[in-house]
């Protein structure tokens, strides 16, 4: 591969996003704009820009490379990552833009009145935030060192320094342009391998089936390893998504429940799209660079076109694709760093402007650390870990305190707790020593113990603890449910 | 009405019981509601809310649990394609997509209609 491709994509991609990034800044003068966009953005584009923001390095790269690697079973990666707003939009979409709190530790605090729970929230919201921009940085890593030569850390420090300043500079105003126009970037760059390989290549589809026969033979569920790891895997990515912060400080952007509702089934209706694309290009690895499997499945898409289409085609949409991967990190890493910095400029720095940028260059310095300090071992795998991270932990809380009228403050900080030591101390396990057997697949996918396990310790407390049930919880949960006029 | 009630004593005390019996199970003895409709429309319209979304998410579930135990329970369906294609693999990898979007869009328009059943209710109240 030509360095000079990688770089010329690279470069455009991020001229782009940045311009789109600065255009915005006319449009955000308040406070309030520079928040959360004034609750002003119609519902396609701003699902457009939900779906820019969650498809991650994971979905662009790790899905298909994941295909590669074990087949059939790593489907159920698309249908969970889709799912996941099937689950937001049934339990918490609507609810949650009419409670008319800012960001999801705002939430917790008025719905349960109570500092402690919102302390924690936030320190909740902080971890999965850096935990989920890890896995970009090491996407960005490889790309660019793939596609251009360089050392890999240079790309890790190309996006954190990106999105640093975009943010700071531009607020979520300009966030969201620049998101709407990542989904559809990220959308031609999957799906242009997919259109090309298959009109240039014409006898590839019956050899497709042959292939993918050959290397994964049967269907397998009498494995009990197998069946428990899908569904702890589904759990996971099912609930996950329902607390992701980056993913709900896009609601509030919606102006009232029912445009929170359409702009999730849009959503589906785009992912659902996207997601046709990685799995087709896993499949087509499979029959044309199935050696990759071993190596670095993770970069089957940015391989892929420079090793099957002929000449002019093949840099035209391995540029293609660059840019798109590109995209992914810039988009997705700068999604969590605004709802990042826009929680810890509440908690540090009393929500100013000159707060909120302060506090979006610390968002992006301790990924940075962390990523040059790990190993990227598959994206869509450690991506699916802070799924389940935050399935233990805020989503028992947002669900309860939407529904139940029983959570208490106690109860709700016992139950993140809880899923936050277990499902931590999993992911540690993880990390230090991945076992065989009953055990390994326990930490390997802990989402399937530890969601009822902190959800269990959450309503149990809170019955315990019944006569400190918040006083305004009635009132509250009419707000959450009561449609807007 | 109202001039009518002095005038018949013992009336009001056959309303007073009567209520009491069968409510005595099924109301919950909290006094945040009590004589007070918009409350009662509120939780109504939660309870119907929150059980559309179960309805919802368990016909989606039972999909997703229903597609392998096919393929496990009739190997011929696992082991024929479609174009070159498995079916196990166009059914995970494409076919579940509408289901979503199906149960979705079904969603959106009965929380819809709830709410708006919601509000008439409370415009009358």
């Amino acid at each position: 591969m030509t360095p000079a491709l990688g770089y010329a994509s690279i470069a455009v991609v991020t001229v782009i996003t940045v311009l789109i990034g600065f255009f915005g800044v006319r449009v955000s003068r308040t406070t309030s704009d520079f928040y959360v966009a004034s609750r002003t953005v119609r519902p396609w584009l701003n699902a457009s820009a939900i779906g820019g923001e969650y498809l991650s390095a994971a979905s662009v790269l790790g899905v298909a490379g994941l295909i590669l690697l074990q087949g059939e079973r790593a489907l159920w990666f698309p249908i969970g990552y889709t799912a996941g707003y099937l689950m937001l939009l049934l339990f918490v979409a609507a609810p949650l833009r009419r409670s008319g709190a800012y960001t999801v530790p705002d939430f917790t605090e008025a719905r349960l009145e109570s500092r402690t729970v919102r302390r924690l929230t936030s320190v909740l919201v902080i971890l999965i935030g850096w935990l989920y921009i890890v896995p970009q940085l090491q996407g960005a890593a490889l790309t660019v060192g793939i596609t251009t030569g360089l050392p890999r850390w240079v790309g890790a420090v190309g996006v954190a320094v990106i999105v640093g300043v975009v943010v700071a500079a531009g607020g979520m105003r300009s966030i969201t342009f620049v998101q709407a126009f990542q989904y559809w970037l990220k959308l031609t760059a999957v799906a242009a391998p997919v259109v090309f390989v298959l009109l240039l290549h014409p006898g590839t589809r019956p050899a497709l089936g042959e292939a993918i026969a050959g290397a994964f033979p049967t269907f397998s569920i009498a494995d009990p390893d197998v069946v428990y790891r899908s569904v702890s895997l589904l759990l996971a990515l099912l609930l996950g998504t329902l607390g992701l912060p980056h993913v709900l400080v896009r609601f509030y952007t919606n102006p009232d429940g029912t445009a929170a509702r359409r702009t999730t089934l849009i959503v589906l209706c785009l992912l659902s799209v996207f997601y046709l694309f990685p799995v087709a290009i896993g499949m087509l690895g499979r029959l044309f660079m199935p050696e990759l499997a071993a190596d670095d499945p993770d970069a089957l898409l940015l391989l892929l076109p420079s090793a099957v289409l002929p000449s002019p085609w093949a840099e035209a949409v391995t540029a293609l694709v660059i840019a798109g991967a590109f995209g992914a990190f810039l988009s997705t890493s700068s999604g969590l760093v605004v709802s990042l910095a826009g929680v810890v400029s509440q908690e540090l720095f009393a929500g100013s402007v000159r707060g909120f940028r302060i506090a979006a260059a610390l968002s992006v310095v301790v990924p940075l650390v962390v990523a040059g300090l790990t190993d990227s071992a598959g994206l869509a795998g450690s991506v699916g870990l802070v799924f389940a991270f935050t399935a233990s932990t805020l989503c028992p809380a947002l669900l309860l305190g939407i529904w139940w009228r029983g959570l208490t403050a106690r109860g709700a900080v016992a139950g993140m707790a809880t899923g936050a030591v277990a499902c931590g101390s999993a992911i540690l396990f993880g990390w230090i020593g991945p076992d065989g057997g009953l055990a390994g697949a326990l930490i390997d996918q802990p989402a399937a113990w530890t969601v009822p396990l902190a959800t269990a310790v959450m309503v149990l407390v809170s019955r315990l603890d019944a006569r400190r049930i918040p006083r305004g919880t009635e009132r509250f949960l009419a707000r959450l449910h009561v449609p807007e006029r | 009405m109202s001039a009518d009630a002095p005038a018949d004593p013992p009336r009001p005390r056959v309303r007073v019981t009567a209520p009491r019996h069968p409510d005595a199970g099924t109301r919950p003895p909290s006094g945040a509601v009590g004589g007070d409709p918009a409350g009662l429309y509120v939780r109504s319209l939660i309870r119907s809310q929150l059980r559309l979304a179960i309805v919802c998410a368990v016909a989606f579930i039972a999909v997703l649990i229903a597609v392998p135990l096919t393929f496990a329970l009739v190997p011929e369906l696992d082991a024929a394609s479609v174009a070159g294609v498995p079916v196990s693999w166009i059914v995970l990898g494409a076919g579940l997509f509408p289901v979503l979007i199906a149960i979705a869009a079904l969603y959106v328009r009965t929380s819809a209609r709830n709410e708006s059943r919601y509000r008439s209710l409370a415009d009358d109240a």
